[in-house]
């Protein structure tokens, strides 16, 4: 019997721990850790933010779905990986610790013969002094945080309704923050909201970016046909602000927040402030914190993970000038150089480098969007890792037969721009590949066929069809498996 | 009192395309979204089935 151990229950590993099952049946032992005992389809984070939608809505108990399936789920969180054992055990094991119920503050040591590591990103306010939820500014990266983000809005709306002015600022809350296309969405969810109440003229909104232009959105952008010309996404983007009456600003590094003040750099080397009564501000990603050791007990964590505390997969990491970036560095089979039964997915694994053009203001300080691995990747690489992981385990051969590149998968992505089922809109987006291929498409770096931008009530019937889907695939309801990631 | 007018000329937001009622009109028009629906759905599985392959 082998034993394949998940770390982390979001769209990554709850992707690869539902396929693994499927795949390996009773024979053979999925157990998955995560600390979160609930499952949540982060996208709808948007909308709990502004109130359109509630908490359980978005999420649901994961211990139900995994006894069904016959997963065993531990509520804990991995803390060390000892991928070659230790003085005690031959075989390798995670230190993990659990965080709920009578077993709290205990340690465990679960052992494995694969294991993979999708514990996302760790939402890193501490590298913003002020930023996130219980200082200055708000999030909407997990499902409390925005719904204390609509609490903190609620308080503006009544400002406004009682006469006040309220400047609202959302973007990214650090100079090399990602997840652009989020905190967009929530800037014109909040638009959509002040107009439906017929506040707008109460409110300055302001988007405040790290990127070099609008609509780079940490992919350096992308090009889309459009109304008989190829239009780049900074034109859709600053379209899309300027009618929704919203200001920007952008190559900006928000560097500080204070009780109603964002600290920014701008890559021209100015320090300014901008004002705000309500923020809602990105911060940066990095891993979870983990160490490594070896089976001597020596500290192994810069061999195993990158210096942002990402798991280093099959990427090429050699440093490279933008100029000489190519797709080929991107990973595939998403496993770990070192110990080939380690493998890391979603959000977890270590790009090879950014997708956007570095870029540094006189002082030195980088502002530029990092990578982003959305939805679609995260749960394509959850998936074919899966796959093989399965196919070693029941066939006793270690060729990956299935692959996926960042530099070859496209991705869809749709951005809420109002919630109604008559008068919503939304922004559907499509981009192949993700990152841009400047030697199969010199010209635009992606099939400029298959890349899509358009808005209308459309995109908000298929956001809100596929919040459905996906809630419908992650608790394992009929054919869940034949719908796509 | 005078209204006060916002004069955009020459800030950054005076310059994006703007849409016109049309265009407004066509994005909630719901004959032309059901079919944008089944278009854009159509265009979507096209991408995520060759990021499935
Ligand atoms: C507000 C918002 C809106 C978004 N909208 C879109 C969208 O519209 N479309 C799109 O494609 N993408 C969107 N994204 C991106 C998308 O949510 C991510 O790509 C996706 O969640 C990444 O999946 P993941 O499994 O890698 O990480 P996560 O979803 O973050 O999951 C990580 C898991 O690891 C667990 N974990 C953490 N630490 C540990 C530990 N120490 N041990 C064990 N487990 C641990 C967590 O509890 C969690 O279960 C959005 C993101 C945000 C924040």
């Amino acid at each position: 019997m082998a034993k394949v151990v998940v770390l982390g229950a979001g769209i990554s590993g709850h992707t690869a721990a539902s396929f693994l099952k499927k795949m390996l049946g009773s024979k053979h032992e999925v157990v998955v850790v995560s600390p979160n005992r609930y499952y949540q389809w982060v996208p709808s984070n948007i909308w709990v933010g502004v109130g359109r939608m509630k908490i359980d809505q978005v999420r649901f108990p994961l211990d139900k779905v995994y006894q069904k399936w016959g997963i065993i789920y531990k509520q804990a969180k991995a803390l060390e990986f000892h991928p070659e054992g230790d003085q005690e055990n031959n075989s390798p094991f995670v230190t993990i610790e659990y965080v709920a119920n009578a077993e709290k503050g205990q340690r465990e040591k679960v052992s494995y013969d694969y294991l993979v590591n999708a514990t996302g990103p760790k939402l890193n306010f501490d590298a913003t002094p002020g930023l996130g939820p219980g200082k200055f500014s708000q999030s909407v990266c997990s499902y409390d945080h925005a719904a204390h983000s609509w609490e903190a809005l609620q308080q503006s709306i009544k400002a406004m309704e009682n006469g006040q002015m309220q400047r609202l600022l959302i973007g990214t809350g650090h100079p090399s923050a990602t997840c652009q296309g989020a905190a967009f969405e929530y800037a014109l969810n909040i638009a959509f909201e002040l107009k439906r109440k017929k506040l707008s003229h109460m409110a300055e909104i302001t988007w405040i970016t790290n990127e070099y232009e609008l609509g780079d959105f940490g992919m350096g952008g992308a090009f889309v046909k459009r109304g008989g010309y190829i239009t780049s996404t900074k034109v859709f983007t600053e379209s899309v602000l300027t009618e929704n009456n919203i200001k920007w600003i952008k190559r900006a590094g928000v560097t500080k927040v204070e009780d109603g003040i964002a600290h920014y750099e701008t890559l021209s080397g100015e320090q300014n402030t901008k004002d705000f009564d309500f923020a809602m501000l990105i911060p940066a990603f990095k891993g979870q914190d983990f160490k490594a050791y070896d089976k001597s007990g020596e500290d192994i964590t810069a061999k195993v993970f990158a210096p942002n505390g990402f798991m280093k997969v099959d990427a090429d990491y050699t440093p490279r000038a933008y100029e000489s970036w190519t797709v080929e560095e991107w990973p595939k089979t998403y496993q770990s150089p070192v110990y080939p039964n380690m493998y890391a997915t979603g959000i977890a694994f270590a790009p090879p480098h950014g997708i956007s053009k570095p870029m540094k203001s006189p002082t030195g300080l980088s502002i530029t969007p990092s990578p982003p691995r959305t939805g679609m990747p995260s749960g394509v690489t959850g998936k074919i890792v899966a796959q093989n992981i399965a196919h070693f385990i029941k066939h006793g051969e270690t060729e990956h037969k299935h692959t996926a590149s960042m530099g070859k998968m496209g991705a869809a992505c749709i951005v809420s721009a109002g919630f109604s089922m008559t008068r919503g809109l939304g922004a559907t987006m499509t981009v192949s590949p993700i990152v841009p291929d400047w030697q199969r498409y010199p010209e635009w770096g992606r099939d400029i066929k298959a890349t899509v931008g358009e808005v209308g009530l459309a995109g908000h019937w298929i956001k809100l069809f596929l919040h459905y889907m996906f809630i419908h695939k992650a608790k394992g309801y009929p054919f869940w498996w034949l719908l796509p990631e | 009192m005078e209204k006060k007018i916002e004069i955009r000329a020459y800030k950054d937001e005076f310059y994006p395309p703007v849409p016109t009622k049309a265009t407004k009109f066509w994005r909630t028009n719901l004959v032309y979204q059901i079919y944008k629906f089944l278009r854009l759905n159509y265009k979507i599985m096209r991408i995520v089935v060759k990021g499935h392959s």
